[in-house]
């Protein structure tokens, strides 16, 4: 025995470690189970007065990935070509908007970042233009004469910067959120991604998510011209549009608007079989679909609201909420966009403030406002959550700094009387009338707000602006009840594997298998401790990974048994049969193992998520079994085999 | 107990009825990896996919086409586990947000009491998509690579070409396996990221109960160097196969207890493992051995030849 004592000290300590490792995991998911008993009054309690011991076992514990825990996976792209956009101010042009429209579609399949692709398509489009006629900015020594790579550079160092900032934004806007351990880092040139475990409420964490932040001031136009404007609009549907023909998507869409409101008319009078027969026939005799919803497009989405031109009111009408993509569409449309007067832009109300249809959809209002921004979000030093005097309805009020403060009472006291509109990330939020000059900056925004909503509000405002938009292009989210079942599953698989290879072991290898089988358990134990130990997340692929491990991890161990039979048989004594198994054995488990380690480091390193789970279980189970096969084995053997003198079978 | 003790099975002259099921199994793989191909996952193509659980069974057909008449898209579902729970795919990718609504409510009002609950969502964009595409088609490709640099440093470059093409072989017949049977199945075959892995997992399986025998062989050339190399071969392959067989045993025994109670997510990953881990065991014994026989016999190593002619 002597020389073990290293190895036995080894064993020990790697059990020690891993105990103390794993002890969190285990306090936490009794802590867990306890909670779940008691009833919500009391686990609130409880949950109050120990809050920093259950915070601190839930942290040190192994975590969970979101496939078992639940929560929320989001990819973030900020949008660098509605960046270059800005830099460019005012100053693009024709060549300007093809080259960003043929660059966001290379982007699609190319590696080349945004901004060479964005120059490369300037070029192409016309050759020899000098990027600067579009960047040029004093502060950052962009001359009309700047060569293209000086600008290229700048560029690249303005999106990057962006991103910077995107990142540092979106981690305020996700703390005030309140998620424990929220996971958010930059990913490639252009992308963030955003973790956040346990997450539910998925639709407000993405409305934080995108939000630019981009409060603005307006001004509307005057009345008459809107309600003309509006008119126009009308009867340009009215005679038919776009050339229906010249427009093969105009026509599909009209087609589903037909068997929308077809099937609706067919279920509401499911009584009247005669009726259905009758509409069915009206529809296969070839009328024009667009009869069917009434002839007019736009008058099938947008109730319009006129209203007195001296009244000021710049309600253009109504819409339902899940029309506003259908209006926004026939609004765009070429020919119809020629008809808003310029400089006026038509925007839709954030809440649902002109009450519900019937079937319960928000119903917003369209709004006439002068694209002209009379005050930006800039000057907004505070914001906060505040409630209305008179009806006590949440709303947000914030206050400027004195630059700000001064403009807003220049643009109040020149505008009595008429309404100002208050934009946020392209919505309406509130369009009161001036009733007096605001004289020090501090204003209120109102809406149909809920107060979760003003609070979201008052963060994004808070946090700052994004520099770009972003949108996302990756999610993945996991209810708390899929994932549980994932746990379920992976566990029991997990068992009910373990105990079939142990049994396998113990009948085929018989004294051996046993000792194989403590190794086995130790293994396990070890595998656990290590992904503790290295903070690692087990996810639903890990505990696959875990499972494949169980079952190759007797692998070292049959090497080495076969190889001691084989040694037996030649005639040699257990204790020589035994050091001769283990010695030749050896080179086979190196390169077998070896091999398959470099497979766990090559997913590791180029995989994601869920794959990079599975690849650390892979490799922390690839050592475990070799340190429980060479080291756990020999020394259990060795024990029984030259101190007590043991007999042991292999089989 | 003992299985297979000290069997003189002629591998040899089966590796003549080998070469044709190879020959077989690669066939139909490349053919149906042709026609009816691969079903690229979202994580390749880019789309949005739903697990929604109901109150009421749905059926998933009647479930597919009240989506489609809704939204005009053209939607898939299946069931997921159980008849309460569906997975709706569609092509549409990135922001699931609206997409999310619509299936909600078209699939409450189209099934009464059914009350629909969106229990998961995976939404990708094309441009992630090519991306995540690209990375795997690296990933698989640097696996060989790295495997083929190692054989050939510890053994020679034998060895390693028949390493590599007999993992080849296991990729394209577990792919080829995908592609054939991906609209039979109730589960899903589509080829996504933990496709990827498992394929990469099966990759490093076969590698090790290939370099066990390469080993076994490469000891026995020493030992019985006059004796012809096929010979060793089937010597090195009769010593090892108790070990091969028990190894694959056990690795298939957790392997298959993972496809039959891992759950529904990863249905497609562990048949695909299983699979893998059987041909590769199989490939291990009955392919790879035989092309080192063949490689070593056409080009024999110089120092064999010099012995040879002493």
């Amino acid at each position: 025995m002597q020389g073990n004592g290293f190895k036995l000290f080894a064993v020990g300590a790697l059990l020690v470690i891993s105990l103390w490792q794993l002890f969190p995991t285990i306090q936490n998911s009794l802590n867990n189970r306890d909670l779940a008993s008691m009833d919500p009054a009391e686990r609130e309690a409880y949950e109050a007065e120990n809050a920093d011991d259950l915070q601190a076992t839930s942290e040190e514990a192994l975590k969970l990935g979101l496939d078992l825990q639940g929560g929320m996976h989001v990819t973030l792209e900020v949008g660098t070509g509605a960046l270059l956009r800005e830099l460019a101010g005012n100053r693009t042009d024709d060549t300007f908007d093809a080259a960003l429209t043929a660059a966001s579609e290379q982007a699609v399949t190319s590696d080349e970042n945004f901004v060479t692709l964005f120059a490369n398509a300037v070029e192409a489009e016309r050759p020899g233009t000098r990027l600067a006629r579009y960047f040029r900015n004093a502060d950052a020594d962009i001359t009309a004469r700047s060569e293209n790579d000086a600008v290229v550079a700048y560029l690249q160092e303005e999106v990057e910067e962006a991103l910077v900032r995107a990142e540092e934004i979106i981690r305020q806007r996700i703390d005030r959120f309140g998620v424990t351990e929220p996971l958010i880092q930059r990913q490639g040139t252009s992308r963030i991604v955003v973790e956040l475990p346990g997450v539910d409420d998925e639709e407000r964490v993405r409305e934080l998510l995108k939000g630019t932040a981009r409060l603005t001031f307006h001004l509307t136009p005057p009345t008459a011209e809107v309600q003309q404007a509006a008119a126009n609009l009308f009867a340009y549907y009215e005679d038919g549009g776009e050339d229906a023909e010249a427009d093969p998507t105009a026509t599909a869409d009209a087609d589903t608007t037909a068997t929308q409101v077809a099937s609706a008319d067919s279920t509401a009078d499911s009584d009247a079989d005669s009726a259905d027969v009758l509409d069915l026939g009206d529809i296969t005799a070839g009328a024009d679909p667009s009869e069917e919803a009434g002839g007019n497009p736009l008058a099938a989405v947008l109730q319009r609201i006129q209203v007195d031109p001296s009244s000021n009111s710049p309600i253009v009408g109504q819409v339902a909420e899940s029309d506003t993509a259908e209006v926004s569409r026939l609004l765009a449309a070429p020919g119809a966009a020629r008809l808003i007067p310029p400089g006026v832009e038509f925007l839709f109300t954030a809440g649902p403030d002109a009450g519900v249809t019937a079937d319960g959809d928000g119903v917003h209002y369209l709004v006439a406002v002068n694209q002209r921004v009379e005050l930006q979000g800039e000057v907004i030093t505070d914001a906060g959550p505040d409630f209305d005097p008179y009806t006590n309805a949440p709303q947000v009020s914030i206050t400027m700094d004195g630059v700000g403060a001064s403009r807003w009472s220049q643009i109040t006291g020149a505008n009595r009387g008429k309404p100002v509109v208050i934009v946020l990330d392209d919505l309406v939020y509130t369009f009161p009338t001036i009733n007096e000059r605001i004289p020090n900056g501090r204003t209120q925004i109102t809406g149909n707000f809920s107060r979760q909503e003003v609070d979201d509000i008052v963060t994004v405002l808070k946090s700052g602006a994004l520099p770009a938009p972003v949108s996302i292009v990756e999610e993945r989210t996991v209810g708390p009840s899929l994932g549980e079942a994932s746990i379920k599953a992976g566990t029991r698989a997990l068992l009910v594997g373990l105990v079939l290879v142990c049994v396998f072991m113990a009948i085929y290898y018989r004294g051996a298998g046993l000792v194989a089988n403590v190794a086995l358990l130790l293994n396990v134990l070890f595998i656990f401790g290590v992904l503790a130990s290295f903070g690692a997340t087990l996810t639903l692929p890990g505990m696959a990974g875990i499972l494949l491990t169980i079952g190759m991890a007797v692998d070292a161990n049959v090497l080495i048994f076969e190889r001691i039979r084989e040694e037996m048989e030649s005639g040699k004594t257990l204790k020589a049969a035994v050091d001769g198994g283990f010695s030749k054995a050896l080179s086979a488990i190196a390169d077998a193992n070896i091999t398959t380690f470099l497979i766990g480091v090559i997913l590791f390193s180029f995989g994601v998520g869920p794959i990079q789970g599975f690849a650390v279980t892979l490799m922390a189970g690839i050592l475990t079994s070799l340190f429980t096969a060479l080291v756990v084995t020999r020394l259990i053997i060795d024990y029984l085999v030259q101190e007590r003198g043991v007999n042991v079978a292999f089989g | 107990m003992r299985i297979f003790e000290n069997t003189h099975f002629d591998f040899l002259s089966s590796f003549r009825s080998s070469y044709i099921i190879s020959g077989i199994l690669l066939l139909v793989a490349v053919v149906s990896l042709i026609y009816p191909g691969l079903e690229a996952g979202i994580d390749f193509k880019g789309g949005t996919e739903f697990i929604v659980g109901t109150d009421t069974a749905i059926p998933s057909t009647q479930a597919a086409s009240a989506l489609g008449d809704a939204t005009g898209e053209i939607y898939e579902v299946k069931e997921f586990g159980n008849p309460e729970t569906l997975i709706v795919r569609t092509a549409a990718g990135g922001d699931a947000d609206a997409l999310r609504t619509s299936v909600v409510n078209t699939l409450s009002s189209a099934f009464a009491g059914s009350n629909p609950e969106i229990e998961g969502t995976y939404s990708v964009g094309p441009r992630i998509a090519s991306d995540l595409k690209e990375k795997a088609i690296v990933l698989v490709l640097g696996a060989l690579f790295v495997i083929l640099l190692y054989i050939f440093v510890r053994f020679d470059w034998r060895y390693a070409v028949a390493a590599v093409l007999t993992l080849a072989h296991d990729v394209i017949i577990v792919l080829g396996l995908f592609a054939l049977f991906h609209n039979l199945t109730p589960f899903s075959l589509q080829i996504d990221q933990v496709i990827i892995a498992a394929l990469l997992t099966i990759v490093g399986y076969s590698i090790n109960d290939t370099v066990v025998v390469f080993d076994r062989i490469r000891e026995y050339a020493l030992l019985f160097k006059t004796e012809p190399y096929a010979e060793t071969a089937n010597r090195a392959i009769n010593t090892t196969l108790s070990r091969t067989v028990l190894t694959s045993g056990t690795t298939l025994l957790a392997v298959l207890i993972l496809f039959l109670i891992g759950g529904e997510v990863l249905k497609g990953f562990s048949l695909a493992l299983l699979v893998g881990i059987g041909v590769g065991t199989y490939s291990s014994i009955f392919v790879a051995s035989p092309i080192v026989v063949a490689l070593r016999e056409k080009y024999a190593p110089a120092r064999r030849v010099v012995t040879a002619s002493a």
